[in-house]
């Protein structure tokens, strides 16, 4: 990765390619997170579209204390690998022993229309940058844990500051065939448009948040 | 009381457990090479110790000739084996003992005398219908009260954490615990649920009850935190908890529970 100054210089260049985003996202979360079921009070309303975790613990492209990065992938199964991962592990050990109780989850898709991407799939993007995908899908969370610099989120902190980009499209390190997208929501304004598909309006999301006469 | 034969080279094993003023278990030794197996049905022992970490006097075949004959005992009296294999293979052992009369204990165990009598105690009344039950995610027929916490890790007349109760399901030996918390092992065997522990035992319940959101039993657990894990940089989860590095595995099941691709 190219050292940060020299990120952020390019990025206000804004000769980075920038694309357009428009296709259905997905998230997978475990029932009892999603509702709230295991807290003391469940949650009035679930909250899919809750991005504040990131910014609090750090993420791939948020540090702690960062903006707040709403993440999901591109497709059901790289979206249910993220939640389902103990348990496929466990059961790779002693697929015989262990009792077979995978977690309750909410598989939900999510309406994704963005006008400014910057894909990391791209390898001119990935050029620019000096990045490769094995920077891009390194691991982060001892780093962050011991204090050492996480070039990914430097990276997303630069790319949220700039202003010129509401998403971030990245290869997934989960499964190597699949790809997520970490979008900053105070950068999500109409005609942009993030919004959950749910027939039954029970999971009620959608940004930028409307506004409520 | 319990009576105990112990199989092992190691003839400080009786020793130490004796020097406790109130033992609960009546402790014999035998050496491998001793060891006489027809004997067994006919000594009333409720439990056999198997030390494998010392061969003795006994190759490694007669050793291993004698296990299987052990198996086939286990079907009147219950063996628990100790082993310092890797942990992994330990785990995976452990899990497909399971529900036999066979179980799987640290070699740490027999060092220290209060864990050696919890883990033969533990495993004696697992045996017994309706004494001890096997840690798993129960199906609750109505919501829990506290759905926060994990009632397997709380002493039910205090509510309190118990150290005691975390070194089990974790499976980390009780003195471990208490270094990983800064507390005085002595202090934390005479009073595992004490309320100046409980800040410091909260990240364990933490990681517990996502845990067994995760897996679903006790086994899962313990199987998860002994293996490498890519994500943490190849470390074992056990290891970062118990050097104080506990965050962030919990913040990675927080993650895991949330969905959020990484």
């Amino acid at each position: 990765m190219l050292p940060d100054d020299e990120v952020a210089l390019l990025l206000q260049s804004k000769t980075l390619t920038v694309s357009p985003c428009r296709r259905s996202f997905y998230r997978c979360v475990e029932q009892g997170k999603l509702y709230g079921l295991n807290q003391p009070q469940p949650f009035a309303n679930p909250i899919p579209l809750y991005s504040r975790s990131s910014s609090q613990r750090g993420a791939r492209f948020t540090a702690k204390g960062g903006p707040d990065t709403l993440y999901m992938a591109e497709d059901i199964t790289t979206a249910y690998m993220e939640v389902d991962r103990a348990y496929r592990r466990v059961e790779g050990l002693a697929p015989n022993s262990v009792p077979r109780v995978a977690p309750p989850v909410v598989m939900f898709s999510i309406t994704v229309e963005l006008e400014r991407v910057l894909d990391l799939t791209n390898l001119t993007v990935q050029a620019a940058l000096q990045t490769n995908i094995t920077e891009l899908t390194a691991t982060w969370r001892l780093k962050q844990s011991r204090r050492q610099s996480v070039p990914t989120q430097s990276l997303g902190t630069l790319v949220h500051a700039s202003g010129h980009f509401q998403a971030i499209r990245y290869p997934s390190a989960r499964d190597l065939r699949g790809c997520c997208l970490a979008v900053f929501p105070d950068r999500v304004v109409s005609p942009s448009l993030i919004e959950v598909y749910d027939p039954y309006n029970e999971l009620i999301g959608q940004l930028p948040i409307p506004n409520v006469p | 009381m319990s009576k105990v034969l112990i199989v092992s080279e190691d003839a400080g094993i009786v020793e130490r457990l004796n020097s406790d003023s109130q033992p609960l278990l009546e402790v014999t030794q035998t050496a491998w090479g001793a060891w006489n197996i027809d004997t067994l049905p006919q000594q009333g022992i409720d439990l056999v110790l198997l030390d494998l970490r010392n061969p003795g006097d006994a190759s490694g075949a007669d050793r291993n000739h004698l296990v299987v004959e052990c198996k086939k005992l286990s079907a009147e009296t219950p063996l628990l084996f100790v082993t310092d294999v890797d942990p992994i293979v330990r785990q995976v052992m452990h899990a497909a003992a399971q529900g036999r009369n066979m179980a799987f204990a640290d070699p740490d165990a027999l060092i220290d005398v209060d864990d050696m009598e919890h883990a033969v105690v533990k495993f004696l009344n697992r045996r017994k219908p309706g004494k001890v039950e096997p840690i798993t995610q129960a199906k609750p027929q109505s919501r829990p009260v506290f759905p926060q916490l994990v009632p397997e890790l709380r002493n039910p007349e205090s509510g309190r954490l118990d150290a005691r109760r975390i070194s089990d399901l974790f499976s980390i030996p009780l003195k471990q615990l208490s270094s990983s918390i800064g507390a005085a092992s002595a202090n934390v065997y005479k009073t595992p649920d004490a309320p100046g522990l409980q800040d410091r035992l909260s990240l364990y319940e933490r990681i517990a009850r996502m845990l067994l959101l995760l897996v679903g039993s006790e086994e899962g657990i313990r199987m998860w935190l002994n293996t490498p894990d890519l994500e943490l940089d190849g470390e074992l989860p056990r290891s970062l908890i118990l050097s104080g590095e506990g965050e962030v595995v919990a913040d990675l099941l927080e993650d895991m529970l949330e969905g959020q691709p990484g």
